[in-house]
């Protein structure tokens, strides 16, 4: 089932969460709506699942599948919504938690209740958590938990899944295997399904689109790989990946960094850790920089530098690179930008520019 | 309804359920509690074509004048009084008993700490009726006392000794959670740096059980200072001398003196609010300067 | 949370000191009411509880209970439910409005209704007294008084316990396709069982126990209506001492059984709430 999302708005009292916000959702597709705390992402997935009610503007709707869900409450909307604490019924075992929305179905659409246990034990199955159909929600992990909620949601068959920060209070490690699982679970099944989280890597790895949002706005949206090497503003590109932001100013038609230039509108240049080429000898175009420290426990080579503005500046190289030209503490280099944007008033710009 | 504006939630039931707490709060609490205030309010108007300012002004001498009649005045001496001293008693008493129920190794424990509520669940003319038992003078500890020469029964003693028994669960349970909480760490932390156990006690404990032990004093206060059935058997009941502001209460109503039952009722109602009211003032003043 | 430590003086003194307190001013008052209700025999005692004005009391008090918890633990869930899942403007003082009934005392509770519904100079006295209605001095009077009494156990009870539980369950029910009473009944109940049985079981000990309001109520003035307390009272302003400790070992029991149900439940609540 496809989503539309139209000039969705939402107030707060005095705070606006979601400025005319428009996005579509093609049918079978995973999206990841991804942004700091505050831009406004979980209160959008909240109103496409009618947890929350949009502002009533003209012209502002959510449409599934070409009808428009207004007047629909959310009990009858059929979404499966994943909560970033789980929200399980504690009062129940696990199977009894997946079986609920089988079970609280109207009499005339409530499946009989041999049919409930089968669909459990196979939900149970597609989670790997059959063993512990009997067992309560305080008796099972963080990960045991969210799988639980995961698989009461798909109970119902859902025409969309909602995930907010599905594995936001989880650690580390469960986090990451969670996450591929998750992937191949949407390959297998294949249901439109939004999630929504603050942590870049998760979005990039796990869905086929990244929605980024900023305060209330969608900043740009495509997929994975697009918004990663193509951002189009300089919050996208700070918030995806680590970056080195380097200041200048415009002058005429040229952006000058380093010096000079005086007067005219900032311009930023933003430089990835890994598109950086370091030589001992000065190069046109090239950062003067001294190294600060190295490190080389890593699956690459981490090296901090001072420019001459006493700026920290984050090399990454690979352990080739950097045993072609090992470079130590206090030596002075050149940073040769191999890949860059450049940013006028937050937005890309592209032209001549001068080092 | 802008005043009860809510914030989004999509739960069910929100105006239903307002109203029906607004029907029942209307009926059952503030239609009740504003004909005291408007009762008391319409006191200078008992004669007819009174004026409105003339009426509040006779209203207010009417109700300075009951209030301050000597039998109003004795009776609440007698009931600040008492309750006040059974409050202070039961700081102390229900401070070693919360104490020995959290830190000591006492026998059926939990039935003892069951008991506690004891007088919170009996009612509380059963409660008197065992108190006057009790205390008389041909009762268990009465006799016991009478050969000391100290009288309790139909004195203000025994009215404390009543309202003791009717407060000590509330200092007692406001006691358990904090000193549950407390731990020992900050006795410790005192004597690691030198104090006796019992200057450590003093410093540190005690200022940090402040606020539980203030909760659970004006609860008992304020019991004590209502109280009615448990007082009125072992009080005896003399007027200006052993009447509580309760029983003064009653007896006007058996007169139908309705002003006059009135007046003392709200009287005694804004004292005890104001005292409440200053307790805690006073003591949130002391410690938040202490917790800074 | 007890001390491991040595046996030490102070603290034995202690335990002892807090055990004399216990026994002398709680434990001694209740085995002295068992032993004048019992002292003459139990065939005695059976008279006296078995006696007409005595059965009549209790079947009064019952009554009155059975009329009073329903009606208040319906609204209790019902005022728990607006004002601990949702916030608003003027929430908490309606939540203070809730404890008011705690703060005042009983008599006092007692004035009241008859300030508002005496036929003498009530606000609706006239009104009522013209229609035939007679509200204080009778049995309907005595339910207002122990409704007002008794109202805030229940909700005192829920309304932290749902507020912090907080509504995500709900929500959550409410995605799956549930339909609001479903959500109630399925999620909202079972989460606060335990609080609401608590909240019960204070609210019937109370109604059951109810004197000073009751008793202003009822007109102080014997007759028909009384209630179980109130007949103990009047036995013994009668000198019949058995007999007022005979039904006053009535409700030392209820008592008894009230606080033991509270000890229980509480653990439930504390352990899986």
């Amino acid at each position: 089932m496809s989503i539309e999302i139209k000039h969705i708005s939402k107030t707060f009292g005095g705070f606006q969460a979601l400025r005319d916000v428009s996005l579509e959702i093609p049918t079978g597709k995973l999206v990841a709506v991804l942004g700091p705390s505050g831009c406004g992402k979980t209160t959008l997935l909240r109103i496409v699942a009618g947890l929350e009610t949009h502002d009533p503007v003209p012209g502002a709707d959510i449409v599934f599948d070409g009808v428009s869900a207004a007047g629909s409450p959310v009990n009858r909307r059929q979404v499966g919504f994943v909560f970033q604490h789980y929200a399980l019924f504690r009062q129940m075992t696990v199977a009894e938690n997946i079986a609920f929305g089988l079970k609280v179905k109207p009499r005339r659409e409530r499946p009989p209740r041999a049919e409930i246990r089968a669909r459990v034990e196979e939900l149970l199955e597609l989670v790997q958590l059959s063993p512990l159909g009997g067992r309560y929600p305080d008796q099972l992990s963080g990960g045991q938990r969210q799988r639980v909620a995961l698989a009461r949601a798909l109970a119902i068959r859902p025409k969309v899944l909602l995930l907010d920060e599905p594995f936001g209070a989880l650690d580390a490690q469960v986090r990451a295997s969670l996450r591929r699982w998750l992937r191949q679970l949407h390959d297998t099944i294949n249901v439109t399904g939004i999630f929504v989280t603050h942590d870049q890597e998760e979005a990039l790895e796990v869905a086929d689109e990244v929605v980024v949002m900023n305060k209330g706005r969608i900043e740009q949206s495509g997929e994975s790989s697009e918004v990663f090497h193509h951002p189009k503003t300089e919050f996208v590109m700070n918030f995806l990946g680590e970056v080195n932001i380097f200041h200048g100013r415009f002058e005429r038609d040229r952006a000058v960094f380093g010096g000079g230039g005086e007067g005219g509108a900032e311009a930023k240049m933003l430089v990835r850790p890994h598109d950086f080429a370091v030589s001992r000898a000065a190069v046109p175009g090239g950062i003067p920089a001294t190294v600060v420290r190295v490190q080389t426990a890593g699956s690459v080579v981490k090296l901090e530098l001072a420019d001459r503005q006493r700026q920290a500046l984050y090399v990454h190289l690979s352990h080739a690179e950097y045993d072609a030209n090992p470079v130590g503490i206090s030596d002075r280099v050149y940073l040769e930008p191999r890949s860059s944007r450049i940013f006028r008033n937050g937005e890309d710009w592209n032209g001549d520019y001068v080092i | 309804m802008k005043i009860f504006q809510k914030e989004h939630s999509i739960l069910p039931g929100f105006w239903p359920t307002l109203g029906l707490t607004m029907f029942y709060l209307t009926l059952v609490v503030l239609l009740p509690l504003s004909t005291l205030a408007v009762n008391s309010a319409t006191l200078g108007f008992q004669a007819p074509d009174t004026g409105f300012w003339e009426g509040i002004g006779r209203g207010i001498s009417e109700f300075g004048s009951i209030v301050t009649s000597r039998r109003v005045l004795a009776s609440l001496r007698v009931t600040f009084g008492t309750a006040l001293l059974a409050a202070f008693l039961n700081l102390f008493l229900g401070g070693i008993v919360a104490y020995a129920l959290v830190r000591i190794k006492l026998p059926l424990k939990r039935v003892i700490d069951a008991l506690i509520d004891l007088p919170f669940a009996m009612p509380t003319a059963i409660c008197g009726i065992a108190m006057a038992t009790m205390y008389a003078p041909a009762g268990p500890v009465g006799s016991l006392a009478a050969k000391f020469g100290i009288k309790i029964a139909f004195t203000p003693l025994g009215i404390t000794l009543a309202m003791v028994f009717i407060g000590m669960p509330f200092v007692v349970r406001a006691l358990q959670p904090a000193l549950e909480d407390l731990g020992h760490e900050l006795e410790d932390a005192a004597m690691s740096l030198g104090a006796s156990r019992f200057t450590a006690w003093r410093n540190v404990v005690v200022p940090a059980l402040a606020p539980p032990l203030v909760a659970g004093f004006t609860l008992a206060f304020a019991r004590g200072l209502g109280e009615y059935g448990t007082v009125i058997f072992i009080a005896g009941n003399m007027p200006l001398k052993t009447e509580v502001t309760s029983l003064l209460i009653v007896t006007q109503l058996e007169q139908f003196n309705y002003p006059g039952a009135t007046a003392i009722a709200l009287a005694m109602l804004l004292a005890s609010l104001l005292l409440i009211f200053g307790i805690n003032c006073f003591f949130n003043r002391k410690y938040r300067q202490a917790r800074g | 949370m007890i001390d491991h430590v040595k046996f030490s003086p102070v603290r034995f003194f202690l335990g002892a000191a807090a055990l004399f307190v216990v026994g002398f001013f709680l434990l001694f008052p209740l085995g002295l009411i068992m032993k004048e209700a019992f002292g003459r025999g139990v065939k005695v005692w059976f008279e006296s509880v078995a006696d007409a004005d005595t059965l009549d009391a209790v079947k009064l008090t019952l009554l009155v209970t059975a009329i009073v918890v329903p009606l208040n633990t319906v609204f209790g869930v019902v005022m728990a439910w607006a004002l601990a899942k949702f916030r608003f403007r003027g929430r908490t003082l309606l939540i203070a409005l809730v404890d008011l009934p705690f703060t005042v005392s009983p008599v006092v509770a007692g004035l009241i209704f008859i300030l508002l519904l005496g036929p003498r100079n009530g606000w609706f006295g006239p009104w009522l007294d013209a229609h035939g209605i007679n509200l204080v001095f009778s049995t309907p009077g005595i339910v207002i008084a122990t409704l007002f009494v008794t109202f805030p156990f229940v909700a005192r009870e829920l309304i932290p316990l749902m507020s912090g539980q907080g509504s995500e369950e709900e929500q959550a029910a409410l995605t799956l396709g549930a339909s609001p009473w479903r959500m109630f009944w399925h999620v909202t109940l079972p989460n606060i069982k335990w609080g609401l049985l608590y909240g019960v079981v204070l609210c019937t000990a109370r109604s059951i126990g109810e004197f000073g309001a009751v008793s202003v109520v009822s007109g102080h003035i014997r007759g028909e209506t009384n209630t179980l307390p109130l007949h103990v009272e009047i036995l013994y302003n009668e000198y019949r001492f058995t007999a007022a400790f005979a039904a006053a070992s009535l409700l030392c029991l209820i008592a008894v059984v009230s606080i033991a149900l509270k000890a229980l439940l509480e653990r439930r609540l504390n352990g899986k709430g």
